[in-house]
């Protein structure tokens, strides 16, 4: 494999770490949600 | 029949010990240049030299005394990795001991252990006067202890062999990325530096908008990666995140830790092409499920007292607080006292449960792990199943951990002992804790803390603590990250020495 296509495939990688993070953090916000309007 | 460890055996442990500690060594490098060469503290710097000298010659020695070829077997490498943790310990508190921050020998020693093992407790005096050399140090720690201090062996200073297959197992270590553990070693290096880069950027560009001065800004950024991603929680400012009085700093912190208690098999597979293993994976679902359990336990003792009137406060010190003790890294947003004084019961209950369960396996982070908890669950599941169906069916039950694999009971076993002996490291600080006339739950808050390698702290961790807790919380911590195997095994070889034949 190409060292770009190895790199862009990482890149990849670390973006759908960042989106599991981004849905523990709208877990975070739906529940201050909850506690603060319900 | 315990069998009496024989010279060859002592020699072969002695050798590994010392490459080990030679590598430790080299390590304090680092500092010492970086104090020279980027902040202009050559007092400081000193120390890491004479450190490094003391342990480069403690090392050599004993390599040289005890050189051998023998392959380590699995006892004997469980044996060196306890030592060798050990032996970070002390030798790496000889710089902090020499900044003049410390009280004692024994403070210098709980927060190199603090370090290594990515708790992040500390005894720190004046931390906001300790030079850029020694912060860096005590950064430097997690980020070594994270990854593991064999790792840093089998990379660069060991041959390739069984045996070190049997070093990395010691560290708590069981799965292997690639074949090959140097390999795997390195790969686990690779992932390590390259969020390295990309944290101290994304956080120095970060401390820049709140008005850090460039220079301060990176180094911030890059002790903040460290001990955040390496889920220790330790800080260049007492304050700790406090400090920053920024809630985009405070996300940036969240996103890293989260990936710092990711399993790197995790991320071997994600980085390889694998996305969907990030959905399917046991660990990953068991994480979700337990932070939505102890958001709604710690956020409904919470609203009991009214703690948070605002939904972005409630999020930047409630939830927060929540990440960094399920993730292990034990950064604060809050001061130790708030959580005593203004949590409550319930709250502060949710906080020592995230802190017992802890990350993902094969990760940085501590605490009893969240394939474990995975694997009891399925295990319950299956029991169920058994007893609602009829006696003759033949129940299996899969999960999803790289590969689909159905539980055995000889997997259930271990994890059961394993998460035994953890619940005893906690009971154990607890007791001496509450021996020493603290109350109950604050005892057990530090001490989940110490053992689950966490680092939060309800203000029981001070220079002031009595020595024995002082001493107990570091057994907690070492144990904690070798998760027991290791120190069992330590305990066994003095056994043999003493009652072997």
């Amino acid at each position: 494999m190409k060292k770009i296509t190895i790199l862009y495939i990482a890149a990849l990688g670390i973006f759908w770490e960042a989106v599991y993070v981004a849905v523990i953090i709208g877990i975070g916000l739906l529940f201050v949600l909850a506690f603060r309007y319900i | 029949m315990i069998l009496k460890p024989q010279i060859s055996d002592v020699r072969n442990i002695g050798y590994y010990l010392g490459r080990i500690i030679l590598g430790i060594g080299l390590t304090m490098f680092l500092p010492f240049i970086a104090g020279v060469v980027l902040f202009r503290e050559p007092n400081p710097a000193l120390d890491f030299l004479l450190s490094a000298n003391i342990a480069i010659f403690i090392g050599i020695a004993l390599s040289w005394l005890c050189k051998t070829d023998k392959e380590l077997n699995t006892g004997q490498a469980m044996v060196v990795i306890a030592f060798s943790w050990l032996a970070a310990m002390a030798l790496s508190a000889i710089p902090l001991l020499l900044s003049g921050h410390y009280k004692s020998f024994l403070d210098a020693c709980f927060e190199t252990m603090s370090g290594f093992t990515t708790t992040g407790l500390t005894l720190v005096q004046d931390l906001d006067h300790l030079s850029r050399s020694h912060n860096l140090w005590r950064h430097l720690g997690p980020f070594l202890g994270g990854q593991g201090i064999a790792i840093i062996a089998i990379s660069f200073l060991v041959k390739g062999s069984s045996g070190t297959f049997n070093l990395y197992l010691g560290e708590g270590r069981d799965e292997k990325l690639v074949p090959n553990v140097i390999n795997t070693a390195r790969f686990i290096w690779a992932i390590s530096i390259v969020y390295l880069i990309l944290g101290t950027v994304v956080l120095g560009l970060a401390g820049i908008s709140i008005g850090l001065k460039p220079s301060s800004a990176f180094f911030h950024g890059a002790c903040i990666f460290m001990a955040g991603f390496d889920t220790a929680g330790f800080s260049p400012q007492s304050p700790n995140i406090l400090y920053y009085h920024s809630l985009a700093y405070e996300i940036i912190i969240i996103f890293f830790m989260v990936i710092g208690s990711f399993n790197f098999n995790l991320h071997y597979q994600i980085w390889r092409g694998n996305f969907k293993e990030i959905w399917k994976n046991i660990e990953m679902r068991t994480f979700l499920f337990v932070i939505m359990i102890i958001a709604l336990i710690t956020m409904a003792g919470l609203r009991q007292f009214n703690v948070y009137p605002g939904g972005i406060i409630l999020l930047r010190k409630g939830f927060f607080q929540i990440i960094s003790g399920q993730t292990t890294t034990g950064y604060m947003t809050i001061y130790a006292q708030q959580f005593l004084k203004e949590w409550g019961d319930l709250a502060l209950t949710g906080i020592i449960l995230s802190m017992a369960l802890g990350g993902c396996a094969c990760s940085t982070a501590g605490g009893i792990k969240m394939l474990r908890v995975g694997i009891i669950y399925q295990a319950f599941r299956q029991d169920i199943k058994r007893i609602l169906l009829s006696p003759s069916a033949i129940v299996a039950q899969k999960f999803h951990h790289i590969k689909t694999m159905f539980i055995e009971d000889k997997q259930v076993r271990a994890v059961l002992i394993i998460t035994s002996a953890y619940f005893f490291l906690y009971g154990l600080g607890t007791l001496v804790g509450v021996w020493l006339g603290y109350p109950f739950l604050e005892a057990l808050f530090e001490s989940t803390s110490a053992a689950g390698n966490v680092g939060l702290s309800c203000g029981i961790t001070d220079a002031g603590m009595p020595a024995v807790l002082k001493v107990t919380y570091i057994i907690e911590m070492w144990a904690g990250r070798l998760e027991l195997m290791s120190v069992f095994a330590l305990f066994g070889f003095f056994a043999a020495i003493l009652k072997g034949k």
